[in-house]
């Protein structure tokens, strides 16, 4: 507060302990992400022996491993389709249902909010049994399609959910204007509305498409018998190696590779992200 | 009158616009009539249904029974002969199977002799023959009911005679009961062949005095009713082997038993569905009826309904050409286009109609239609035609399985036993939360000390509690029937008292989902304390402006976004158990630690070890919320505050965190809620012997199968959640414009 003040000896000390707590901070949420690098450059053997700071003797057989494992480049594989495609019904479904909670006026509205937020509370686990026999009705128990077609089940009520308050943001005047101009609400949506929510609809697709790629119950339950339509946190879970030393190193190298495209995206849409996650909780 | 139009609209309708509209009016009153016919016809042609009504399609354990009269002549033991290739006895009038009754004019006695002694006797008689200079050997044999009498020519040695002699025993000449069991009955997967002689069911013997029917309603178990928890038969029988011997042999052969009807029908179809099917019946037929008045309303409504029909049969038939192509969901087989188009055509013909109907409706409605129509009227409409395929898809996902774990948690159902689905009440619960404190006595040593065991540290060694002794000996003295319906009460943990040598101890029917209990609330209640501390400390230090912050906040996020299971599979090595984990290394460096600790093994601490890789996962996140929370208080304030004097400690107690509070109940509650549920960590990190309340429903419900009870577990978490949102609901609610 008082950058002006005279640096007195206590302001040096109050300094000294600010900066080693911002230090504490960045250690504690990067480390063990970067200590998994490190072990990820070492052999099953050197990591069953002793603990190390930083790898004796780096070598990438751990990762051209991984990468010449066609079993696991399938469940990266997978794991995109099942996020990417439950992340397109859930926005194409759901902006449709944000928008009539977010600018239309109607009867049962607040209903139909408190149900879309008792859903994104919704214990996915407690359904778990009556959707497994709803799986084995249809015939996709152990394909990749039972989980396209379960996890809407969390990512559609997320997406309504943050989608409605965008579209709750936006200055009623537009879609005024346009209906005076006489376009029909459809078209207000469709031409106004939406192109107006695409940056919106970006980050909210991005926040439900890393809950999809993370969702590790369903995927269990579901993929556990058929090995070709399991995801990655079922991958990593159940990772058995390439040799017959307790995999280690080689888990842990995977682990990596299958995060970095999560950070990567985390990255670049850091600002976004932060801003989708926050916009629900903030306003309530 | 003459330029009043029949619907108030602007002009009066043309002939050809009255009947379209009679047309569209049927169509609609026709697909609501449809959808109930084909509820219907969905429920009358339903399996689960049918087998309820009228039995399993193969009753029982699947076997036909026939009474069996053995022949009179197996009644005596004999020996039975055999006779060599390219031997005297091959060439002549001998054939195998013979019995055979003299050798060189010595008779054979079967009730006195051994295939060894017959043997002997012919060795004896050859001998015989040779040294009375004879050149050929007598054989007397009896086939069927002729005697037959041949003269061997004699070989050089007895062993060339080719004659050998089987010893047949003596069979029963009771009839018996011979069982034929049913192509693809659980008989026959069992492992029971035809000719198989039926022993024993069970406990019961069958004896060769009974009557078949009496037979087949013991096999039948006609007077063992449903209740009675018996969908197995053990089945003893003998075997006949190629041989003509008998073995006894016994098999588990479980038992198809029809389910009640209103089991299979909640299996099959529930409530939600019929009930939703029923409702857009009523709607369409409504609708279809109102619309000749000339109701605008109605008519707007009929677009709406009609538009979604068309999309959802466009859907439809999208997937049954898809579906049919493949020939299932999940195969590999070569797409088939002829297959294809069968199963979509139907569809295809089905939409037809339904677009016309739209089309006309939507061409004349204006004009002919009275046009008033309030404003809230048409909003209402326009937002639940958007809501439609949210609300479709959240009741296909959510609400019919919630329904049905509702359903089977009232039911004991197994998958992959052919056991029917029975309504048992609340039992599964009863059975979950059953729980009983008593107090237990340490067991003393020589100096009246508490044992322990594995040293001074160990854990104490209790006695047992009064009740576990008195159930202990209530089971010994039950029949073995009783005892498999009794559950006892077993310990789920023990709390030592302080200062005093008793201990009270926790006792439950299922003591794991006891214990799954505690660690859940425990596990939520110190992860969502930790995390709301730590995340408050980092977001007030990333809440000053310094260099770098930017760059926190991108730290920040590193957590958040690593999956569950991969932070859980991290830790894991990182907090491996001896030297060769890096936080042990560490701690050990720094020299707080003296010794490995093993993090997650029973006796070590690991419950503070899964907090804290739950807090590391999560703490950041609840920073950030924090953090926007933060950014929305105005630094006027605090400058007010500065300027009379008030301190950060201050400053931070009267007016950040009140004017935090929303944020942080926010916060709180969204954390409790996925702390309550949390499976991951449990799953990847822990044994299955210390679970969460997910975690143990998960294992009842892949592992052990048992779907009732598992779903009763699902309940359970289900209704301490909704008793958390409530409060939540209740206490900040939802914001209103």
């Amino acid at each position: 507060m008082n950058e002006t003040a005279v640096k007195t000896p206590s302001w040096f000390v109050r300094r000294f302990f600010f900066w080693l707590l911002v230090v504490l901070i960045a250690l504690y949420t990067m480390i063990p992400f970067v200590y998994a690098i490190s072990i990820s450059f070492r052999t099953n053997a050197q990591v069953l022996i002793e603990a190390r700071y930083l790898p004796e003797d780096p070598k990438l057989e751990n990762f051209q491993n991984l990468l010449s494992d066609d079993q696991f480049m399938k469940t990266m594989f997978n794991s995109a389709v099942v996020s990417t495609a439950s992340v397109i019904i859930s926005l194409v479904v759901g902006s449709f249902a944000a928008y009539a909670l977010g600018r239309v006026e109607f009867r049962g509205r607040m209903v139909v909010m408190y149900l879309v937020l008792a859903m994104t509370m919704f214990p996915q686990i407690s359904i778990l049994s009556g959707l497994f026999n709803i799986v084995n009705d249809l015939d996709i128990y152990g394909s990749t399609a039972s989980l396209i077609f379960t996890y809407p089940i969390f990512t559609l009520p997320f997406t309504v959910w943050v989608l409605t308050s965008f579209f709750q943001g936006l200055p009623n005047e537009i879609e005024q204007a346009a209906l005076v101009d006489g376009a029909s609400p459809f078209q207000v949506f469709w031409r106004i509305l939406v192109p107006l929510t695409a940056p919106a609809m970006v980050t909210t697709g991005l926040l439900a498409f890393i809950s999809a790629w993370n969702e590790y119950l369903f995927a269990l339950t579901f993929t556990l018998v058929s090995p070709g339509s399991q995801t990655v946190p079922v991958a990593i879970a159940n990772f058995s190696g390439y040799s017959f030393e307790i995999p280690i190193a080689d888990k842990i190298a995977a682990a990596v590779v299958v995060t970095i495209p999560l950070l990567v995206l985390v990255l670049i849409f850091q600002r976004r992200i932060i801003e989708g996650l926050t916009a629900g909780a903030v306003k309530g | 009158m003459s330029l009043i139009p029949v619907g108030a609209g602007r002009r009066r309708p043309t002939g050809q616009e009255a009947i379209s509209l009679e047309l569209v009016s049927g169509l609609l009153i026709i697909i609501g009539l449809a959808a109930v016919g084909l509820l219907f016809y969905a429920i009358a042609t339903d399996d689960g249904l049918r087998e309820a009504t009228q039995g399993p399609e193969i009753e029982g354990i699947g076997v036909e029974i026939f009474k069996r009269q053995p022949p009179e002549s197996a009644a005596e033991s004999r020996f039975r002969i055999g006779v060599e290739e390219e031997s005297p006895a091959a060439n002549s009038d001998l054939q195998g199977g013979d019995i055979l009754l003299s050798v060189g004019g010595e008779a054979v006695d079967p009730s006195a002799m051994t295939a060894d002694d017959v043997n002997a006797l012919i060795e004896d008689a050859y001998q015989a023959a040779v040294d009375a200079g004879q050149d050929s050997l007598a054989v007397t044999v009896r086939r069927g009911e002729e005697t037959i009498t041949v003269d061997l020519p004699l070989p050089d040695s007895v062993d060339q005679l080719g004659l050998n002699v089987e010893f047949v025993p003596a069979q029963a000449t009771e009839p018996y009961f011979e069982m034929r069991p049913i192509n693809g009955g659980p008989a026959d997967s069992a492992g029971i062949q035809a000719g198989d002689r039926l022993i024993q069911v069970d406990d019961t013997e069958i004896t060769p005095d009974m009557t078949l029917d009496e037979v087949r309603a013991i096999v039948r178990e006609e007077d063992v009713s449903l209740s009675e928890d018996d969908f197995e038969i053990g089945v003893t029988f003998l075997r006949v082997r190629e041989d003509g011997t008998l073995t006894e042999d016994e098999r588990v052969v479980p038992k198809n038993v029809a389910p009640t009807a209103t089991m299979a029908f909640l299996d099959s179809f529930g409530i939600v569905i019929p009930l939703i099917v029923l409702g857009l019946a009523f709607m369409f037929v409504r609708i279809g009826l109102r619309l000749r008045q000339y109701d605008v309303v109605a008519a707007r409504w009929a677009l709406v309904l009609l538009l979604w029909l068309i999309v959802f049969l466009i859907i439809a038939t999208i997937w049954q050409f898809w579906v049919q192509g493949k020939g299932g969901l999940i195969t590999q087989e070569p797409f088939d286009f002829g297959e294809a188009l069968l199963g979509a055509i139907p569809l295809t013909l089905a939409i037809i109609p339904i677009v016309i109907a739209y089309i006309w409706l939507s061409n004349f409605m204006p004009e002919v239609f009275q046009s008033d129509e309030s404003i809230t009227s048409r909003n209402t409409r326009f937002a639940w035609t958007l809501l439609v395929p949210t609300l479709v898809v959240l009741a296909l996902i959510a609400a019919r399985p919630l329904e049905q774990t509702f359903i089977k948690s009232l039911t004991d159902d197994e998958f992959g036993t052919n056991k029917p689905v029975r309504f048992v009440g609340l039992d599964n619960y009863q059975q979950l939360l059953s729980f009983k404190f008593t107090t237990v006595e340490c067991r003393t040593d020589e100096s009246g000390e508490c044992q322990r065991s594995g040293g001074e540290e160990g854990k104490i060694v209790w006695e047992r509690s009064s009740i576990e002794a008195e159930e202990a000996q209530r089971l010994r003295e039950m029949s073995s029937d009783e005892r498999q319906n009794f559950t006892r009460y077993q310990e789920a943990q023990t709390w030592k008292l302080p200062s005093s040598d008793t201990g009270l101890r926790l006792l439950g029917k299922d003591p794991i989902f006891l214990k799954a209990f505690g660690n859940t609330l425990q596990f939520t209640f110190f992860s969502v304390i930790l995390e709301l501390i730590l995340g408050m400390i980092i977001a007030l230090v990333v809440n000053s402006k310094f260099a770098g912050r930017g760059l926190m906040r991108t730290a920040m996020l590193v957590p958040w976004a690593i999956p569950t299971v991969v932070a859980a599979v991290l830790w894991q090595t990182m907090m491996r158990g001896d030297q060769t984990g890096i936080i042990n290394k560490f701690l050990i460096d720094i020299g707080i630690l003296s010794e490995p600790e093993q993090w997650f093994s029973a006796t070590g601490p690991w419950m503070a070890s899964i907090v804290a890789v739950d807090v590391w996962k999560t703490a950041p996140f609840m920073a950030l919320l924090l953090l926007a929370g933060l950014q929305t208080i105005s630094g006027d304030i605090y400058e007010a505050a500065q300027v009379d004097g008030a301190g950060k400690v201050r400053q931070f107690f009267s007016i950040t965190l009140p004017l935090l509070r929303p944020t942080i109940a926010v916060a709180l509650i969204f954390r409790t809620l996925d702390a309550l549920r949390a499976f991951d960590v449990f799953q990847v990190l822990l044994d299955s012997t210390r679970p969460s309340l997910a975690r143990y429903n998960y294992d009842q419900l892949v592992l052990s199968r048992m779907d009732g009870y598992a779903s009763a577990v699902g309940v359970i978490i289900f209704v301490l959640i909704l008793i958390f949102t409530v409060i939540y609901v209740r206490f900040v609610g939802i914001e209103q414009e």
